[in-house]
Order: C-alpha cells, then sequence, then structure tokens
C-alpha cells in the first residue's frame, strides 16, 4: 500500500503538470523529424566553380559528364566562370564550394598519349561537401574513360546480386529505436530522482520522512510512478514515429509485448541508475546538468545514429556496457528482424541484470535522513 | 504519569557546531509542551533527532516509549509531525494530500474516509477539500498540514513554528485549533515556537532553549517567578543616567531590578503604577527627559531576558537557523 501510495502521490502531480509528459513525447519526435531530415540521404546542389581554358574534345567530354552528373544525381550544380581570377574570388567568397580549373592544352595533351592535369579547388571548411565534390570528378574523369555505364557488378566472371534478408528499413525508420530509448531517458530526467530533488530543494521530502516510508517503499514508488510515466511517453512516440515514417511492428501480439517488455525494463533500469547517480542531489540545478550531459554520452554512441562498428576500440568499449546500446538493439532486433525475438535475447537479458544492479543500488544509496 | 516523551544527554554535532548539547527532557503524556527559543537555539534540529530525521550524536531519547535509536519507524508510526516549512502537495487537493498520508500510515479505506472527512471539518476545511492546495492561503495550509499530522491518530503531535509567517488573525484560528485538539485528552503535543506569548496562551509547560541547551523550564508561571517582581517598568530616556541614580532606584520600596537598555532603563518592581510616578520624579529631578514609559505585566519575554541576558526578539531577527530547507528567493 505504501509503494502504490508513493506512486500514486507522484502520478496525481504529474498529470497536474501535462506539459512535462507531453514534452517528453513531443521532443523525441522533432529528434526523429530533423535527424532523419539532416543526415539521411545523398548530398546535392554543391556548387561547383568551372573555368575552361581549353576548348578541345577532351575538355568537352569532361563537361559532358559533369553536366550528366548535374541532371543526374545532382551532386554537383556547374557554375561557369569567366577567369581563373574570379573563380579564386568566389571561391575564397564561399559562393562556390569547389574550383574546377582545365588548363590550356588539356585536351591536346591527352590526344598524343600524354598525361594532362585539371586542378580542382575545394573549399575544405566542409570536409563532407568536399569530399562529395572529388567523388564526382572522379566519377566524371571516369566516365570519360568508359562512357557506358555500367549496371552489374563483375567479378571476373561471376556475378554478384545483393539481396536484402530483412524488410527493407528506411534511415527515418532505423531511427525509431533511438528515439523511442531518447523518450525513456527524458522521461527518466523529469521524473524519479527529480521529483525526490525537487522535493528535498522545496523542504517537502521532511514530511514524508516523518512517516514510516521506508527507502524501499519510497524508491519504488518513485521509480515506479516515473515507468509508467515512460512506458506512456514512449508508447505514444512509438505510434506518432510509426505513423510518421509507415513502418509496423513484426510478430504479432508477441512482438508487442516484446517491445512493451524491452520498454519498461529499460525504463526502470534509467530511472534506477539516474536515481544512483542524483538521488543524493540537493538541487535540480544539479539534475538538469548531469542529464543533459548522460543524454549525449549515452545516445550518441549507443548505435542509434550509426553502427558501433565505426567507433574507435575505446568508445566501442563504453557502448557496450552503455544500457541504450542495449535498448536500441534490442528494439531493432525485435523492430526490424521480422519479429525475431531470439536475436534480441542477449541484450534483453544484459538490461534485465543492468536494471537489477541498479534498483538494489538505488535502495540501498537513497538517503531516508535530512 | 508516564512520560510521551523522554530524552537523557542528547547531543547533535553538524562538525565543530554543537546544536543540541546534552539536553535532558520529560514531557508528560497529553501534555501541552513548548519549546521556546531564538531562531538557531537547537530547537528544531532537537525536535529532528526526536523524529529520526536528523541522527542523533549522542545520548539517548524514546517518544511514546519507543527507542528513537532503535526503532525509528515505530517513533513515526506514533507520532504525527507538522514541519516548519509548509510541506503539503501543491498540486493536490486538500482531500487528496491527506488520503495519500493516509495511505503512508496504511490506514484502511473506510477509515481514511471517515477521518479525512472529521479533521477536515475540524480545520474548517471541508468546503475547499476539492481545491488545489496552490489556490489555499498560508493559514489554510497551515491547518491542513496539521490536520495531515493527525490523520493517523498520533500519541504526540510535534508542531515545529505553527504560526510563523501567518497573520495575527490565521495565529488565532490555529490557537482555538490546538486549544480544541486538547479537548480529548491522550494525545501529547510539542509545540516548538519562537512566540513567547502563543507559549504563554498555549502550553501546560515550557522549556527555554538557548544555544542548544534548555536554560529553563516549567510552566509559564513558575518560570515568571524567577524574575523578580511582578511588573517591567520600561523607559526611554535622553541622556545616560548616572550610576548613582540608578543605585537610588534599586533603593525604591517596591523595586526588583534596574538594569540599562539601549535607549534608557528596565525596572522590575511589585507594582509598576506605584512605582513610576516616584520614578519619573527622580529623572526630573536628575534633568534626564523621559520620552517614553510602558508598564507591563512579567512575560516569558522577560524569563528569557532574565536567564540569558539578551531578548529573544533580537537573538531571532539577528541569527539563522541551521539545517533550514531551501528556499525560492
Amino acid at each position: 500500500m505504501r509503494i502504490w501510495a508513493v506512486m500514486l502521490r507522484d502520478l496525481l502531480r504529474i498529470a497536474r503538470n501535462p506539459f512535462t509528459l507531453l514534452s517528453a513525447v513531443l521532443l523525441p519526435i522533432a529528434y526523429l523529424v530533423i535527424l532523419g531530415n539532416a543526415l539521411q540521404g545523398p548530398l546535392t546542389g554543391l556548387r561547383l566553380g568551372l573555368v575552361s581554358l581549353d576548348d578541345g574534345p577532351q575538355a568537352r567530354s569532361l563537361l559532358g559528364a559533369l553536366q550528366a552528373i548535374q541532371s543526374g544525381p545532382g551532386t554537383v550544380v556547374l557554375v561557369p566562370i569567366s577567369s581563373p581570377e574570379d573563380g579564386f574570388r568566389r571561391l575564397k567568397d564561399g559562393a562556390v564550394s569547389g574550383l574546377l580549373l582545365i588548363p590550356p592544352g588539356f585536351s591536346r595533351d591527352l590526344s598524343h598519349g600524354l598525361s594532362a592535369s585539371a586542378g580542382l579547388y575545394l573549399d575544405n571548411v566542409d570536409a563532407i561537401a568536399a569530399t562529395a565534390i572529388e567523388a564526382s570528378l572522379q566519377g566524371a574523369v571516369l566516365a570519360m574513360r568508359q562512357p557506358l555505364a555500367r549496371f552489374e557488378v563483375h567479378l571476373g566472371g561471376a556475378e554478384i546480386r545483393s539481396q536484402e534478408v530483412f524488410p527493407k528499413v528506411d534511415y527515418d525508420a532505423s531511427l525509431i529505436p533511438g528515439v523511442v530509448v531518447l523518450s525513456i531517458f527524458m522521461g527518466s530526467m523529469i521524473t524519479g530522482a527529480f521529483n525526490i530533488v525537487m522535493d528535498r530543494f522545496l523542504g517537502v521530502h521532511e514530511s514524508y520522512l516523518s512517516t514510516p516510508l521506508r527507502r524501499s517503499d519510497i524508491n519504488l514508488g518513485v521509480l515506479l510512478s516515473g515507468t509508467v510515466v515512460s512506458l506512456t511517453s514512449s508508447t505514444l512516440v512509438l505510434a506518432i514515429s510509426f505513423l510518421i515514417t509507415g513502418s509496423h511492428i513484426h510478430g504479432g501480439p508477441l512482438g508487442y509485448l516484446a517491445v512493451a517488455g524491452v520498454v519498461l525494463l529499460t525504463s526502470l533500469g534509467m530511472l534506477a541508475m539516474m536515481m544512483v547517480i542524483l538521488g543524493r542531489a540537493n538541487h535540480p540545478r544539479l539534475v538538469g546538468l548531469v542529464s543533459g550531459f548522460l543524454s549525449v554520452i549515452l545516445f550518441f554512441p549507443s548505435g542509434a545514429l550509426y553502427p558501433l562498428a565505426s567507433f574507435p576500440a575505446w568508445l566501442r568499449a563504453f557502448a557496450n556496457v552503455d544500457p541504450e546500446t542495449h535498448a536500441v538493439a534490442a528494439l531493432k532486433a525485435i523492430l526490424f528482424r521480422g519479429g525475431d525475438l531470439a536475436a534480441a535475447g542477449y541484450h534483453v537479458l544484459w538490461l534485465s541484470g543492468f536494471t537489477a544492479v541498479m534498483l538494489l543500488l538505488s535502495t540501498l544509496t537513497l538517503k531516508r535522513t535530512l | 504519569m508516564t512520560a510521551a516523551i523522554e530524552v537523557h544527554g542528547i547531543t547533535k554535532r553538524f562538525g565543530g557546531l554543537t546544536a543540541v548539547d546534552h539536553v535532558d527532557l520529560e514531557v508528560r503524556e497529553g501534555e501541552l509542551f513548548g519549546l521556546v527559543g531564538p531562531n538557531g537555539a537547537g530547537k528544531t534540529t532537537l525536535i529532528r533527532m526526536l523524529i529520526g530525521l536528523v541522527p542523533i550524536s549522542s545520548g539517548e531519547a524514546k517518544v511514546a516509549q519507543v527507542d528513537v535509536r532503535h526503532d525509528p519507524d515505530g517513533v513515526r508510526r506514533a507520532l504525527g509531525v507538522v514541519p516548519q516549512a509548509l510541506t503539503s502537495d501543491l498540486d493536490l487537493t486538500g482531500y487528496e494530500n491527506l488520503d495519500i498520508y493516509a495511505r503512508f500510515f496504511n490506514v484502511r479505506r473506510a477509515q481514511r474516509r471517515t477521518r479525512i472527512e472529521e479533521l477536515l471539518h475540524r480545520v474548517a476545511l471541508w468546503d475547499r477539500r476539492d481545491d488545489l492546495v496552490k489556490t489555499y492561503s498560508g493559514g489554510m495550509r497551515r491547518r491542513l498540514e496539521i490536520a495531515r499530522g493527525l490523520i493517523h491518530r498520533p500519541k504526540v503531535l510535534f508542531l515545529d513554528e505553527p504560526t510563523i509567517g501567518l497573520d495575527p488573525q490565521s495565529r488565532h484560528v490555529i490557537w482555538d485549533l490546538l486549544t480544541d485538539l486538547r479537548r480529548g485528552g491522550g494525545l501529547t503535543v510539542s509545540l516548538t515556537t519562537h512566540y513567547l506569548d502563543e507559549a504563554e496562551a498555549l502550553c501546560d509547560r515550557v522549556a527555554i532553549v538557548d544555544q542548544g541547551k534548555i536554560v529553563a523550564l516549567g510552566s509559564p508561571q513558575e518560570l515568571k517567578s524567577l524574575v523578580p517582581g511582578s511588573d517591567t517598568i520600561e523607559l526611554g530616556l535622553e541622556g545616560e543616567p548616572a550610576e548613582g541614580l540608578l543605585d537610588s532606584l534599586k533603593a525604591l520600596p517596591g523595586a526588583r531590578e534596574v538594569e540599562r537598555t539601549a535607549n534608557g532603563v528596565r525596572i522590575r518592581a511589585d507594582s509598576g503604577a506605584e512605582l513610576l510616578p516616584v520614578v519619573f520624579e527622580r529623572f526630573r529631578a536628575a534633568g534626564l527627559k523621559v520620552h517614553s514609559a510602558s508598564i507591563s505585566r512579567i512575560s516569558l519575554e522577560d524569563v528569557f531576558i532574565h536567564v540569558t541576558g539578551r531578548s529573544l526578539r533580537e537573538e531571532s531577527a539577528a541569527r539563522p537557523q541551521p539545517g533550514s530547507p531551501r528556499r525560492f528567493t
């Protein structure tokens, strides 16, 4: 009864401030929309200045290949420039991201079987744009040599055809596990330890510490109310994400149950972890500061945005003990591997152990005195 | 009669500061007991140790015959607490605040309903039971918190500065409520206050606490008898009275004690009304102008000055309270 009373108190207070719950839903959705659009898709429309001092056939062939890229994938937009001086000025001003200078005699040298160089000057302040322009130019030079496009990859005489094992997951949809985990983390920021610290800051805790509530009553009551909030917000986030991306949970009712189980475990584990770290803080500002820091260092290495394989060894080691990594991996396995629950098994086991340890630690470290 | 609160040699140290220093105390069952003293005297720390909110550095304490150090949960089951800070949940209604606290004490549903209704009627908040506490005035919140402290029918009720920050009308409502609580009998009330008139009006016995120690203990009457005389004459003077003049005042029939104050002199007398004209005459003869004069009955304020040598009003204004909850400013 006492645990339920602590939960009820917390839930009533949160229900009277629905904006906090709403923010735990809307902010992760905003992440999905912004990150999904900011990070996905090929680069297009990079302005490439073009100064051609040669009117020969090879120079025209190179320009033709670049025009094909412009009207095809659209990586570059060609900007004809009359003189090298004007080209360099525009490059320095940032009006163009790259400058291709085709010198006089370029076609002549090539037609005589000699090597010829065209200068590519890149605005390397934006390394990703510079790399994309360079790749386009290499593609154009290759196309100049081999004008027929190939649609199959050949190794010797063997033909390779790629086949996707699981249903197609586009980038927006691939962010869903991360966004759900983010929503759980935000839920743990606005409930649990935060409520304890706010009570302490306002002096309200003195009244309930004067009752026979045990440490475990207070801890479990607060954590379970936070879990209800996180579960609610992440369910809403999941539903809205599916609406936005057109995805759905594979595996039928068992799939839904598995997702709910992972969300529940993750919520409880994260809330307990926050209680261990912040349960004794005496100012809500400290909660804001530490939560903001944890939100970044736990989310970005979690594999929600980039695969762990791209990390250096030390970061991979950190990611392997990051609870968000296992939550994201478990959700990905359930959501995208056609409802294959076995694939999530290891991560669910890890999360269960983590949650059990954090629950124990949070109860032991909670302060029962002023 | 058995003791509701027994304290022997209880001490609390915060680093180098001794907030409560070897206090011995016994509060009888059914008594309304006052702990008075300036802010920072150690009253709240003493109460917090008895509730188990602050660990005891040394000494022994029992509340409702339960050992505070060995069974703090047992103590908390037996007592109700109304802390100094307003601690009711603003986002909950008055009814919900009481309901949640009743659940903390495992009060069953049927009993909860009956008790909440009875208590809300008693503190005159039944009509506002469904309003959020954030819409209550300070006095209403304090009444609600007194009701909350009684929801589980405690044997001992601790009230820490229950009228602090309230307007005079609300203070008197609380006083009436405390007087009303005593009518049922059986409930022991420990009242911490720095309002001496409050202690005098309400308490059976009063302990004066100063610098972590109990410096005087007894009924208001017993304490007042510590001060010589029955009246206090306060005179404001223009100029300093000579030592010889003060000696001559002390020698007057009915004058019991004469002392300098910041603005003039204070005289304890058997009858202020009889002595005052004579005193005026002495000052006039000495060429000192009296710009203010007052006669009052000996009060606990006089007792505090008598036993500590300082005015409680000045002390309360000057000293912060250790361990006070943080507030928004």
